[in-house]
């Protein structure tokens, strides 16, 4: 494959090849080429793997600043895999693995090319040249690829948002912005990963960048999990799995998994695990209960319930992880660590706000900073801990 | 039809081997009877534009003529077949449309054009848009051949052929040596529809310049914008209430997805090589060329895709089709050929599509083209008489050679840079070469029975380059395909014939299944380089009964498919390798396919009537019926311990029960007055691939009946005899009732209530 600059493409060439005309664009072709071969004096010398080889599970470790909910005590009701627990009954999901309802789970392509773009840009103190980005680009704009469900992705933690056929308006361009919480995939994630992108291709501050496109795609798979399985209730069993996968990335429990689950995991291994619980507890209920609409809907909410706190523990721990870094680094990285963190962190505020509003109203005020230096690392993690202290 | 004067019968009458003799007669519809008139309205009987079509004796077939193309009003020339009997006609997009015969589309059934076949390489499984990309208004004929026809018709003809037949100069007016004045007529037509705000216009030319050359020369342009139609509703509602296709403008009422342009131009040299009388009157040499233009039609189920943005959408940049061939048809009046036709064409199918994403800020871009080059001849025998014994022979030969160029592209729009992929849709440089060689044998045994007897035999072969980028493997494949057909008709008495055929039906794979990587419907579908024919075995059973008042005709057909090639899902694992968008797009997307020949035989049967009735007070009372059942063995192998597992499916897309009837009375002179009537029962037998097309509803798509009315005046019987040489007006309203419905398979819903009206005009 080539890549060439398309800023002249003429729409009438009978064939387009040598009929279009070198423009604007070839400047930033010039550029990326430049950027391609120029080797920061920063970049740690740590390769990232083929971009092919799925196997890769990431350079970071624990930052050691999570405080491990493994002592949690889990609520009365949650699903327990293999475990008697009222009112759950004995389901496909007992034996502690998840077993899909459709082998074939298009979510966990959509998880490779993530992995694929974390190696590209972020993945072991990388700093990625404007042809990392502009190759991410490309990773995201696969057909039914990562950028294409952001496009789509609705919070369904808010109100449906639908036209007169019951069709959703999120996906229309003018309406979805007198709804940015519930369509917060065209209104909120795209328009800030198209700008990272752009900047990072641009060659500004390619760390800070790179690490705001994590940041972006890190709350779109915790805003997914949730979406899939509710839309799994609503819309079609397959959901599930989705739901599931757009967690693991497809991968076992016991694996180093992939995409949210790799970084929940790092971050703290017991948060990752009641994830996977409650990943097993919205298949339990889809085994026991099949209809659409669904006809259980007590175990549906216990499932949901249990899916939610999972979720934000989860990220949580992920942003508390990420704030121990911050905390030792200086500069671009710290400036990086930032990026990622204000996203990831704004992602809760939802969750806070239901549970504690002083707190959420602390952890806001934190995030809404844009100095990096200027931000009280230890407070926001205390915040985010007693927000956020068990699944 | 009255309205507007002459046929293709009327016209200068190739002398085409393929004409089907009196007896091969045709079902009919209303305005059929007298569908051939002289300029003064006489009927001529309707055994003449019969004659003058290229039917397939004894089989299944009807004809849409001239005449009713002008007081239907059709958007297109698919849309002309709606009132045949046994023709369904699907829309996949606004500015497309594919018929349905018995039971299979697309890739399934052969188009031609005035004998020149239209199927190539590239046709895709399912509907496709090609017969769209002919222009209707350049049609004298439609002939409808219903059932496996591959002794004939070659490759493809599994469920039937669509032959479409062009407008000719009038043989009446041809002027003879002695009086070689120059008789050429000018048109102009426009064209209004109010559903989709469609406008439009034509110019023609047509006549004689001299004795020896004959003229039709024309151009035409149209636009359409948006297509006003009701959503129909979900038959499962469980779920959601209306499909996620089409999505819908404010009003609820403007289809997104829909609209084009269009512009035509056609010429037509009739050369004739006899004299204006006498055995040799229809030698002619042909020399034609048509030009199809289509830009910016979308697909209505990618504009916007089922849960994507609204501005996303695939559309159609250029769709064109350019044909040009050259045509010698002889009657050399010798006892073994005595009618000859041999032709020589090219074609160029052109297809640039662009798949807008705004969000992303990317463009995804692909382009394919096949350059095809034809050779027939055919050729036909005179009839052999001994006594009570008759005996005549058709025969003929096809040479096809296929080359493609395809390119994608992905354009990253804010970052200024193109995306070149290895390979497109297709692999550039791929070829494909098909031979074959056919003959017929009728013999009549006294009045009572005739017998016919066929066979076809020939090879293609397929060549795909590798490309090791997208993990594409080289194809070297060779086919040796061949059918054999068996008939008789038997005639208890005059008015009643009884016919009994076995035909074959073959479709070798083609490029597109040997090759192709696209986002179909479904889903993603990958190559097979593997695929072996296709063969279908057709038994039916037809009667016809014909009065002068009166015609009638069923048809009962059972067709057994083997080694049918079908879509079967496959995991993500399965996706070809390689690092082009098309490997990463099978496996994003929701469900994977590639084209299988499935063990054990599919089978599709059903019957088909059309009944025409000639009341007094020059009124005409048709209907059709159609029916067809599809089940095959389930290309999805079972899951260890899948509960429920159905080892035989439904086949897609299969059309539900379904009819016409159409009405037409004469009430005064020079004017016309109609109704029709389309309806369909509802479709919920769907394959397991329907269940993840975004084109039907869930639960299937639900039954409609619809309304069609329809007002015309001739106003050239109106004013002084030779003030115009014919002129008309004509006025249909579709879907008088304001029915939500949709032809099962579409993603675009019928036309809301509306208006059409044409005024043609010709000096």
């Amino acid at each position: 494959m080539t890549l060439r600059s398309s800023s002249s493409y003429s729409s009438r060439a009978w064939l387009w090849n040598g009929t279009r005309r070198a423009g604007l664009g070839a400047a930033l072709a010039l550029g990326l080429g430049l950027g391609c071969s120029a080797t920061p004096a920063e970049q740690v010398q740590m390769m990232p793997p083929d971009l092919g080889d799925t196997s890769f599970t990431g350079c970071r470790a624990g930052s050691g600043s999570v405080m491990s909910s493994a002592s949690c005590t889990r609520q009365g009701t949650d699903y327990q895999p293999g475990k008697t627990v009222n009112p759950w009954p004995a389901c496909v999901s007992d034996g502690n693995t998840y077993v899909p309802v459709n082998a074939n789970i298009s979510t966990v392509a959509r998880i490779t090319a993530f992995e694929t773009i974390a190696n590209l840009l972020w993945e072991c103190d990388k700093v990625p040249t404007p042809a990392d980005f502009a190759e991410a680009k490309v990773q995201l704009s696969i057909a039914n690829g990562l950028q294409s469900r952001l496009d789509r992705r609705e919070d369904e933690h808010y109100p449906v948002f639908v036209n007169g056929m019951g069709q959703t308006l999120c996906t229309d361009p003018v309406q979805s912005i007198n709804q940015p919480d519930r369509c917060v995939g065209p209104v909120r994630m795209v328009p800030a990963l198209n700008a990272a992108v752009m900047a990072g291709a641009s060659g500004q501050e390619p760390r800070v960048q790179a690490a705001r496109v994590e940041g972006i795609l890190i709350w779109f798979l915790y805003t997914s999990v949730y979406k899939e399985a509710v839309t799994c209730g609503r819309d079609k069993l397959d959901d599930c799995d989705s739901s599931w996968a757009y967690f693991t990335g497809g991968e076992a429990r016991s694996s180093a998994g992939k995409g949210f689950m790799r970084y929940a995991k790092v971050a703290d291994a017991a948060a990752a695990d009641r994830v996977y619980d409650a990943s097993l507890a919205v298949r339990c209920w889809r085994d026991v209960d099949r209809m659409l609409p669904p006809g259980n809907s007590t175990l549906q909410n216990l499932a949901y319930g249990q899916l939610d706190r999972a979720l934000d523990r989860a990220l949580a721990a992920t942003v508390i992880d990420r704030l121990g870094y911050m905390k030792r680094n200086s500069g671009e990285r710290r400036a990086a660590d930032w990026a990622f963190i204000s996203i990831t962190a704004a992602a809760l505020d939802r969750a806070a706000t239901a549970r504690n509003t002083p707190l959420a109203q602390t952890l806001r005020k934190e995030v809404q900073k844009t100095d990096p230096n200027s931000v009280n690392i230890d407070d926001m993690i205390s915040t985010l801990q007693q927000l956020f202290p068990c699944s | 039809m009255v309205l507007c004067g002459r046929s293709q019968a009327q016209r200068l009458a190739p002398a085409s081997p393929d004409s089907a003799p009196s007896n091969g007669a045709s079902e009919p519809t209303a305005g059929s009877k007298d569908s051939v008139t002289s300029e003064s309205g006489d009927s001529t009987p309707f055994e003449t534009r019969v004659r003058a079509s290229r039917g397939v004796p004894g089989r299944a077939n009807s004809v849409v003529t001239r005449e009713q193309l002008d007081e239907r009003l059709p958007r297109s020339a698919p849309d002309a077949l709606r009132y045949e009997p046994g023709v369904y006609v699907q829309q996949t997009a606004h500015g497309q449309g594919s018929a349905f015969l018995r039971g299979v589309t697309g890739q399934h059934t052969v188009l031609l054009y005035d004998g020149v076949r239209l199927n190539n390489s590239l046709y895709r499984q399912g509907p496709n848009q090609y017969f769209f990309t002919i222009d209707s208004q350049t049609i004298d004929q439609i002939v409808v051949q219903r059932g496996s026809a591959s002794v004939r018709f070659g490759s493809d003809a599994i469920g039937g052929a669509i032959e479409a037949l062009p407008i000719q100069p009038l043989a009446a007016e041809r002027p003879t040596i002695e009086k070689p004045r120059p008789l050429l007529h000018g048109q102009a037509l426009g064209r209004f529809a109010s559903a989709d705000r469609e406008a439009g216009g034509r110019l023609r030319l047509s006549g004689w310049l001299s004795p020896r050359v004959g003229l039709v020369v024309g151009g035409g342009y149209r636009t359409a914008g948006l297509l006003d139609g009701r959503a129909v509703r979900n038959i499962d509602q469980s779920v959601a209430p209306f499909p996620e296709v089409p999505r819908y403008t404010g009003n609820g009422l403007a289809q997104l997805g829909t609209g084009f342009r269009e512009g035509t131009a056609d010429l037509r040299l009739v050369i004739p090589l006899g004299p204006a009388t006498g055995p040799r009157q229809n030698d002619q040499l042909v020399l034609a060329a048509y030009q199809y233009l289509q830009f910016d039609a979308p697909r209505t189920d990618q504009c916007p895709p089922a849960y994507a943005p609204l501005d996303e959408c695939l559309i159609y940049e250029e769709q064109f089709r350019t044909l040009a061939y050259a045509s010698l048809r002889l009657s050399p009046g010798l006892r073994g050929l005595s009618r000859l036709q041999t032709t020589v064409s090219y074609q160029l199918q052109h297809e640039r599509r662009r798949r807008d994403r705004p969000s992303a800020k990317v463009r995804e871009r692909g382009l394919d083209q096949v350059h095809t080059l034809g050779l027939t001849a055919r050729g036909e025998s005179s009839t052999l008489r001994r006594r009570w014994f008759g005996l005549r022979g058709r025969y003929g030969l096809d040479l096809y050679h296929d080359q493609v160029e395809s390119q994608a592209a992905l354009d990253v729009l804010d970052l200024g840079f193109t995306r070149d992929w290895s390979r497109g849709q297709y692999i550039a440089g791929s070829r494909y070469t098909s031979f074959a060689g056919f003959a017929e044998a009728e013999a009549s045994f006294g009045r009572y029975v005739v017998a016919r007897a066929g066979g076809r035999l020939g090879m293609a072969a397929a060549w795909v380059p590798a490309d090791a980028e997208s993990a594409t493997q080289a194809a070297d494949r060779l086919f040796v395909p061949y059918a054999f057909d068996v008939g008789m008709e038997v005639r208890p008495r005059g008015e009643l014939s009884l016919l009994f055929n076995l035909n074959q039906g073959f479709r070798t794979p083609n490029l597109d299944d040997l090759s192709s990587r696209q986002a179909t419907g479904p889903g993603f579908q990958f190559e097979n380089a593997a695929l072996q024919p296709e063969r279908s075995l057709t038994a039916e059973a037809g009667v016809r009964l014909t009065f002068s008042w009166l015609s009638l005709s069923a048809w009962f057909f059972n067709m057994g498919l083997h080694e049918a090639i079908v879509r079967r899902p496959r995991s993500i694992a399965e996706c070809p390798r390689g690092s082009g968008l098309d490997a990463l797009g099978c496996m994003t997307s929701w469900s994977r396919f590639q084209l299988v020949n499935i063990g054990g035989r599919g089978v599709i049967w059903g019957a088909e009537g059309a009944l025409l009735v000639h009341l007094p007070l020059r009124i005409d009372l048709s209907a059709t019926l159609a029916y067809a059942y599809g089940e095959a063995p389930n290309p999805t192998p079972p899951g260890v311990g899948e509960v429920g597992y159905q080892a035989i499916v439904p086949l897609s897309r299969i059309p539900p029960l379904n009819g016409t009837a159409e009405l037409r009375l004469r009430p005064l002179r020079g004017t016309v007055l109609g109704a029709g009537l389309r309806w369909a029962t509802e479709q919920t037998r769907l394959a397991p691939a329907d269940y993840n097309d975004a084109r039907i509803p869930r639960g299937g798509t639900p039954g409609f009946v619809v309304v069609d009315l329809r007002a015309g005046l001739r106003l050239h019987d109106l004013v002084p005899r030779g003030l115009l040489h014919r002129a008309t007006a004509m006025l249909v309203v579709e879907n008088a009732g304001d029915v939500a419905y949709r032809y099962h398979g579409s993603s675009v819903n019928g036309p809301s209530s509306s208006v059409t009206f044409s005024l043609d005009i010709e000096r």
